[in-house]
């Protein structure tokens, strides 16, 4: 019952968060929910795993050696697991034991017995004892007969290993010890015991571990007695286990557990654990043990002591640590400080700034740490003083000042700000913008506007990291007055900052070109630099405002709007740039910074289909490049389309020889992604470009390129992808039920080449969430098979999440729901006519991981003879 | 399989024998019973060891060998040859410090246990695989060693909780080697987290590494002459010995890790269960699901989805592949950690450009992660990632691995720290070879 609550609780949970669920396999498997599954007869369940073993996997299992096919001990391995579960399926859980147990009584290999006495671990069945204890009579086999053993309840395995304890010799006796140990079997008490007796150091460790954890009292007289009599050596091995056992030792027998370990007679580590131990046992106590521990000269134990005291938050513990840090050298010992900081005790701060200059730097920062919890505003010049310099301790006076919640922390940080002292003015301000202390913005403002210029600069920085757009006419006022001025840069940079925090886009621009109507037509140092931080801010209000005001401007206005455009930082840009370029009638050097303007954001990541892009770069070579140099620029963006008719486009320019050498280049860098799409065509297209006279550096990574080939292993990896497709609110489920443009007749889709060998193990599977990201969308894949002669196949399929096929435009396959990717994990029958078919994939994303991969075979896994695919049929 | 058995016997030989090996090296007097005076002289530096010293043991060690305040004494590892390479680049850094270009004060050992009966080391870092990390932590506490131990922390969850115990009472520092923690981007993201900065949290998506391989089966192999193989296994199970099952690879062999999953996944959980604040406890509940290799040598999952969901509500889903890290979703927005770059993303973005302000939650800040716990040996902090944080993130990790191996939803008792399945706690346990136990 408690099961099935379980999942039901799950369930809810799942349903809620997650929309599709991501294992829906498992609810399948569980049989506790009727998923919709729309599948075909040969759909497979989410890892469904290798499936449960035959008879002749215990055959083969009997076998097997090792360095030989695992498969069928994998099999055998999912069926025990599946069993154990408590998963009906092929075989029941005696007739699992039974062959298993078959195997260790037969005359299977020292492997395959091994592997099943650890399946019979997991199963953890009486009835596989006479087995196992047959199995531990051999060398071979003995450590996992006991693992069995030591795992499976009732007193068949008692019996039979407090048997063995009397027989077993070596490592064999020592894992029956072990076992018993783990099973904690009282009626080996008075055999263990007996062990404690002989002379082998390891057996005696064992067999004291072992009557540790009986945890009777039979077993602890047994330690006891030989902890009294132990010396040396014999002594050193029960330490631990003596400590180990002290905390279940009954209340009236713990003192003389303790008296069992001497402080002269054991390790410096186990009068730490008894002072662990003391305290536990004690906690009334605690505090005359920490004290006694921490002022005496066991340093270890004042460790021991320092840890434990931290792991208390009473005042008791604070004042403790008070008494005892007063007696002691801090300088030399500054954990005291560091546990007094941690605790935030007032008491701390004069113990604290006393060691300022102790020349401890360990001692120092913790005097900081301290003081961010302790301090009173008269330490604060000193603190800041300290943090601009350099240095574990000036960081940790930094972050000191940075963390400090004191009343007044702020007000004081303006006072320094405004002081005399520079070098403190600067130090000040930077903490004022890292505590982001908004209420000094007037006075940071003052000092932005009237001090030195190192001060100055310091106050701008500040109010980039704080201002809010209530202070914008206070910063273009900064603007105005540093617009002529080395501090013009910092004050754009705060601008902008301000304008990027402002939460809606649209509204981000509006101050700015405010004060740029105000301006009017002005061409003086202030608005151009408004201009400029318009331009940083990257939003399509600011650029129409900039566009007509291109038409509207002269002189140093038009260049500085020139200027803006060209660097703008996003794809917005493009066509603007390019109507500038191609339309505007632009020349020298304002042509130049267009092309170079234009040229980066082609470079950029904007979303532009990659065939539009290789339009745009086709214009650029035939209608705007005007030198080699050029020519030159573009063929280095140019190699980052992918798109064959980005390859095309560079092989063009291998005529024009000035530029032979970076054309080659720029060719193999394009091709290596789109080889997988088409390897016959850019194949062959690198092996023309092979024969010619190209730099070594060239020909090495064309060898590179077509050796990806023999990678593939009959995958298909020329791929197109077109999406994702998402729709605002809807599931990967939603999406399933509906049609996107690729399987939509008389829509045309965009496609680009899947972008293939991304993943060095697993080059041909395509890594939709490398190339897309996100959930709850679909893409789809696109490729073209080619076949001699019509025929009967099998589509060997993976895909994580769902997935939906077409052959020649016939829906033969779909899953719905979350699973993760496993190759080959869908087997569907296809029938393929001769010459061009094409097969379309979508695949559904719900989340996280997103990939496919596709093969096809005939029907009895063999390659297909003449198959071929491609992205572009002949 | 030659049945190799070290003991606590033959080890007090062995330690007596190392000693007069390693006869030619300073004796160091322990940090711990100087005091510190300001300087750090060589005798006032944290004494420390490394144990497991491949490509990771050698990044920590040296990591830690350049910390001033850091003064290395051994090396150990079962491989003579990563032994002796580590060794030799602790020397040359010292080396290169030292007037004459000479030093010659570091230890080779083999066997752990002789490492931690030195009396003269404060500290040591253990990066050995994954099925070792438990042992050698416990034994490190027991010996009064303070611990930088690489991440699973354990490689089953009752051993991470037997560390814990340990760690806890005898009263040493712990630093789980979850660097990211230590990145002030990770921390300023959680500390939007949990600062309300993107409303009320309610899923946390962790996009998960996708695991290498699979690789085919391979061939049994002689062991090399400088590897002592029965030691690396150590409590794992009788095995023939090929390359690939060891150094790098064993974190994709269940024997000895639990793959990506608690390999680099563990960093992204970590950092989850940070912005989450759920560092002191672990989830209620799990499923999940992946794909086993059913053949070759790895036996990991290499592609895996699961679900986790918290007492506090939140859920978190786990992903392999995409964008490698976490991300917190709220009411109000979102913050995404791109694990192992340290970058974040952010919606609304001008989250990012927020400054934590007195009087919020402050997670503090690293100089490093190794710094940080050479700091908190120090002063006896805990550091950035202590014991019960390494638990409880392993033990996720460690969570997810099971529901996925029996294929069904679970239930875990955070505190009792028990699934509501005997047969999930029975996968739960781990089996020791003897004579190793807990």
């Amino acid at each position: 019952m408690m099961k099935s609550k379980v999942h039901n609780t799950d369930l809810v949970v799942l349903n809620r968060r997650f929309r599709g669920s991501v294992m829906v396999g498992l609810w399948i498997l569980a049989g506790l929910i009727c998923y919709p599954v729309i599948v075909d007869a040969q759909q497979t369940p989410a890892f469904s795993g290798p499936g449960w073993a035959s008879e002749e996997d215990f055959r083969a299992l009997a076998r097997y050696e090792f360095g030989q096919d695992r498969s069928a001990l994998a099999r055998v391995e999912y069926t025990v697991n599946q069993v154990s579960a408590g998963v009906s399926g092929a075989v029941d859980q005696k007739t699992l034991v039974d062959r298993l147990c078959a195997v260790l009584k037969g005359k299977a290999t020292p492997d395959a017995r091994r592997f099943a006495c650890r399946m019979l671990k997991q199963l953890g069945d009486p009835r596989a004892v006479p087995a196992l204890v047959f199995s531990l009579q051999d060398s071979e086999t003995a450590n996992t007969a006991l693992w069995a053993l030591e795992n499976t309840p009732g007193p068949e395995a008692d019996e039979a290993l407090v048997k063995a304890l009397g027989t077993a010799k070596d490592r064999v006796r020592s894992g029956v010890i072990n076992a018993l140990a783990r099973r904690k079997t009282a009626a080996s008490a008075a055999a263990l015991a007996g062990l404690l007796k002989e002379n082998d150091a390891e057996t005696v460790r064992l067999a004291a571990f072992a009557l540790a954890d009986l945890g009777t009292p039979e077993a602890w007289n047994a330690l006891a007695e030989a902890a009294r009599t132990a010396e040396g050596e014999r002594f050193t091995v029960l330490e631990p286990v003596l400590v180990r056992v002290a905390d279940a030792v009954p209340p009236d027998g713990f003192d003389a557990w303790m008296g069992l370990l001497p402080d002269e007679k054991v390790s410096p580590a186990t009068r730490c654990a008894k002072l662990s131990l003391m305290i536990n046992r004690y906690p009334d106590r605690a505090t005359d043990l920490l004290e006694a521990a921490l002022s005496g000269s066991d340093d270890i134990l004042v460790q021991a002591a320092l840890g434990l005291i931290r792991a208390r938050h009473d005042d008791a513990a604070t004042q403790l640590l008070i008494r005892v840090a007063r007696k002691t050298d801090l300088t030399r010992h500054p954990e005291f400080i560091a546990a007094l900081a941690d605790r935030g005790a007032p008491e701390a701060r004069e113990m604290a700034v006393a060691l300022v200059d102790s020349g401890n730097p360990d001692a120092a920062v913790e005097v900081f740490k301290t003081l961010e919890k302790t301090a009173v505003l008269e330490d604060l010049p000193m603190m800041v003083r300290q943090a601009g310099g350099t240095g574990p301790v000036a960081q940790a006076a930094y972050e000191a000042v940075t963390r400090m919640t004191l009343n007044g922390v702020d007000e004081q940080l303006g006072n320094l700000a405004s002081g005399k002292d520079a070098a403190v003015s600067v130090t000040a301000l930077k903490l004022i913008g890292e505590r982001r202390s908004v209420a000094m913005i007037p006075s940071v403002v003052k000092i932005a506007a009237k001090a030195d210029p190192p001060v100055a600069r310091e106050a701008i920085r500040a109010l980039q990291a704080m201002a809010r757009a209530e202070d914008m006419p206070d910063l273009l006022d900064l603007l105005k007055r540093h617009a002529e001025d080395e501090l013009k840069e910092e004050v754009i940079r705060a601008i902008v900052a301000v304008c990027e925090r402002i939460p809606e886009p649209a509204l981000r621009s509006e101050a700015l070109i405010e004060a740029l109507k105000r301006e009017g037509k002005s061409e003086k140092p202030y608005a151009l630099a408004l201009i400029d931080a318009l331009s940083r801010v990257g939003q399509p209000e600011g650029l129409a405002y900039l566009q007509n005001a291109l038409n509207a401007s002269s002189g140093a206005r038009k260049e500085a709007v020139l200027d803006a455009l060209a660097s703008w930082p996003n794809g917005l840009a493009l066509d603007i740039l390019r109507s500038l370029l191609v339309e505007g009638g632009y020349q020298g050097a304002d042509r130049d910074k267009l092309l170079r303007g234009y040229a980066r954001l082609l470079r950029a990541e904007t979303g532009e289909a990659p065939a539009s892009l290789v339009a745009r770069y086709r214009e650029l070579f035939e209608q705007v490049a005007a030198s080699d140099q050029e020519r030159a620029m573009l063929l280095s963006g140019l190699a980052q389309v992918v798109d064959l008719g980005a390859l095309d486009l560079i092989a063009e320019q291998f005529e024009n020889a000035a530029i032979f050498n970076e054309a080659a280049n720029a060719f193999v860098r394009a091709a290596k992604p789109l080889f997988p799409a088409d390897p016959e065509g850019v194949g062959k297209q690198l092996k023309s470009l092979a024969e010619k006279n190209i730099p070594d550096n060239v020909r090495n990574q064309i060898g590179e390129i077509l050796a990806i080939a023999d990678n593939f292993q009959g995958y298909i990896c020329a791929w197109q992808v077109s999406g994702p497709y998402e729709i605002s609110g809807k599931s990967a489920d939603d999406l399933f039920d509906m049609p996107f443009p690729p399987e939509m007749e008389g829509v045309e889709a965009v496609w680009r080449v899947a972008p293939m060998a991304q993943e060095y193990s697993r080059p041909w599977a395509v890594l939709l969430d490398r190339i897309f990201g996100g959930a709850d969308r679909v893409a789809y894949l696109r490729t073209h098979v080619w076949l001699p002669a019509a025929m009967d196949g099998v589509l060997l399929l993976g895909t994580n999440d769902g997935c939906k096929v077409w052959v020649n435009g016939q829906l033969v396959h779909q899953f719905k729901g979350g699973r993760a990717f496993e190759p080959d994990q869908d087997r569907v029958s296809i029938s393929l006519r001769e010459g061009w078919n094409t097969l379309l994939i979508a695949v559904y994303q719900y989340g996280g991981a997103w990939a496919a991969s596709a093969r096809i075979t005939a029907p009895d896994g063999q390659p297909v003879p003449g198959l071929r695919c491609s992205i572009r049929p002949e | 399989m030659k049945d190799k058995q070290v003991t606590r016997r033959c080890f007090l030989k062995r330690a007596a024998g190392a000693a007069v090996a390693a006869g030619g090296f300073p004796y160091i007097i322990p940090g711990r019973a100087l005091g510190l005076d300001g300087a750090v002289a060589p005798s006032n530096r944290i004494v420390m060891a490394s144990i497991g010293v491949g490509g990771q043991g050698t990044y920590d060690t040296m990591a830690l060998v350049n910390i001033p305040d850091v003064q290395y004494v051994a090396i150990c590892d079962v491989d003579q040859k990563h032994c002796a390479d580590a060794a030799a680049k602790v020397t040359d850094f010292y080396a290169s410090k030292s007037p004459d270009g000479k030093y010659e004060g570091i230890a080779q050992y083999h066997d752990f246990r002789e490492v931690l009966a030195r009396q003269d080391i404060d500290a040591v870092m253990i990066a050995t695989p994954d099925h070792w990390h438990a042992l050698i932590s416990i034994a490190a506490a027991r010996a009064g060693k303070d611990i930088y131990c690489e991440k699973p922390l354990a490689n089953s969850i009752p051993e991470g909780r037997a560390v814990v115990d340990a760690v806890r009472r005898y009263g040493r520092v712990f630093q789980t080697g979850s660097h990211e923690r230590s990145r002030d981007n990770s921390r300023f993201a959680c500390e939007l987290v949990r600062n309300g900065r993107i409303g009320k949290l309610h899923t946390i998506t962790v996009n998960m590494p996708i695991q290498n391989g699979p690789i085919p089966n391979q061939p049994p192999m002689p062991v090399p002459p400088h590897f002592d193989y029965d030691f690396w296994l150590g409590p794992a199970p009788d095995a023939p010995y090929t390359e690939k099952r060891c150094h790098f690879w064993f974190r994709y062999i269940l024997d000895y890790s639990g793959g990506e999953i608690t390999d680099r996944g563990a960093h992204i959980m970590d950092l989850a269960q940070l912005g989450n604040g759920t560092d002191d406890t672990t989830p209620i509940a799990v499923r999940g699901s992946g794909y086993f290799p059913t053949d070759g040598l790895f036996n990991t999952a290499m592609d895996y989805e699961f679900e986790l969901e918290y007492a506090n509500g939140v859920v978190m889903r786990g992903v392999c592949g995409g964008a490698r890290g976490v991300r917190f979703e709220g009411d109000k927005g979102w913050v995404f950690i791109h694990v192992h770059e340290g970058t974040l993303e952010a919606d609304p973005p001008s989250l990012l450009k927020e400054r934590i302000g007195p009087g919020e939650l402050s997670l503090g800040r690293s100089r490093g992660h190794h710094v940080n716990f050479i700091e908190c040996v120090k002063s006896r902090r805990d550091p950035m990632a202590p014991v019960e944080v390494g638990y409880h993130s392993a033990t996720i990790c460690h969570m997810v691995n099971i529901a996925m191996r029996l294929g069904k939803p679970l239930r875990w008792d955070p505190v009792k720290e028990q699934f509501d399945d005997p047969a999930a706690n029975r996968m739960m346990q781990p089996s020791m070879r003897a004579p190793w136990r807990l």
